[in-house]
């Protein structure tokens, strides 16, 4: 086994193991037997595979959420919401109205569509939670990779610090990777733990 | 005018159905069905486990010889085989005309 295939190994292991932690109680039984089934599929293949089944499990995880109660107050849950996505979504609408005072206005149009996301995220989770309709998982991958856009481009400031960064300020910053990551990562965590299945009431 | 969707009508769908029909009276491991349907994991997983909630699949596991973990198996049940039957024979009426209208 080359070190390469080790790695990719490990890191589909990883994967299975946060799938696992994502999968609804009920359907643990199909973790498992993903888990099983990932050591007769080819190597090469194992980590499209394991992809594959994070996806499977995070819209499990949406359809309970869809059909689930909160065991906390919805209005705790939303002023949760906008703690988690207020403070990017101003940042964003900070961005938009000083657009013209930037010198490199592409990277700045380019940030500012990419954080779009983030007020967007603002409206469905309190969608979801105030009014409660359901969520769409597609949007959710989307939003999801949008940020780890964000991510990518803020780690070309963590590499490259005397270099001007891909992103926003242009220079990696602590406070935007909470503001952009950290927070709705934790807002979206919590939502989802916090879902359970309604109980099936017997007539 | 609201047309509700009719369930399991999806190719990938159809898809698997006509694998697990095609080999109605064996089990069949997840690699396999995705390898022989060319479905990926994320969407024959999400397939598996509705078709399993409706009552058209049953799944076992499969404990193999060696040291290896057992396997999950799958099946269609008496009623998934009538019901595979049934929505791949509405799927081929249906071709004809479908290819027509695209043409």
């Amino acid at each position: 086994m080359t070190t390469g295939s080790r790695f990719c190994s490990r890191i589909a292991y990883v994967l299975l193991r946060h799938a696992q932690a994502v999968m609804p109680r009920h359907r643990r039984d199909w973790v498992h037997a993903m888990h099983a089934e990932l050591e007769h599929v080819e190597q090469h293949h194992a980590l499209r595979w394991v992809i594959g089944c994070v996806i499977a499990c995070y819209i499990e995880r949406l359809k309970i959420m869809n059909r689930s109660k909160f065991i906390i107050s919805r209005w705790l849950l939303s002023v949760e919401i906008l703690v988690c996505f207020l403070p990017a979504t101003i940042l964003w609408i900070f961005a938009m109205l000083n657009m013209s005072s930037f010198i490199e206005k592409q990277i700045m149009i380019v940030s500012a569509s990419l954080i779009i996301i983030v007020p967007i995220n603002l409206w469905l989770g309190l969608r979801f939670v105030v009014m409660q309709r359901p969520l769409r998982y597609k949007v959710h991958v989307v939003s999801t990779l949008l940020l780890a856009v964000c991510a990518v481009l803020q780690s070309f400031g963590m590499q490259n610090p005397e270099r001007e960064a891909l992103f926003f300020w242009f220079e990696f910053d602590w406070g935007l990777i909470f503001m952009l990551l950290v927070l709705p990562a934790l807002c979206c965590w919590h939502l989802s733990f916090f879902a359970v299945e309604k109980p099936v009431v017997v007539q | 005018m609201y047309m509700p969707r009719i369930p399991n009508t999806s190719p990938q769908t159809l898809r698997l159905l006509d694998a697990l029909l095609q080999s109605k009276d064996s089990w069949r491991h997840g690699y396999d069905l995705a390898q022989e349907t060319m479905l990926k994991s994320g969407t024959l997983y999400p397939l598996l486990m509705r078709l399993a909630d409706q009552g058209f699949l049953k799944s076992r596991w499969e404990t193999e010889g060696d040291n290896r973990r057992p396997r999950h198996v799958y099946r269609l049940t008496a009623a998934g085989v009538t019901y595979a039957k049934e929505r791949l024979s509405v799927q081929q009426r249906h071709l004809p005309l479908r290819s027509a209208i695209s043409t």
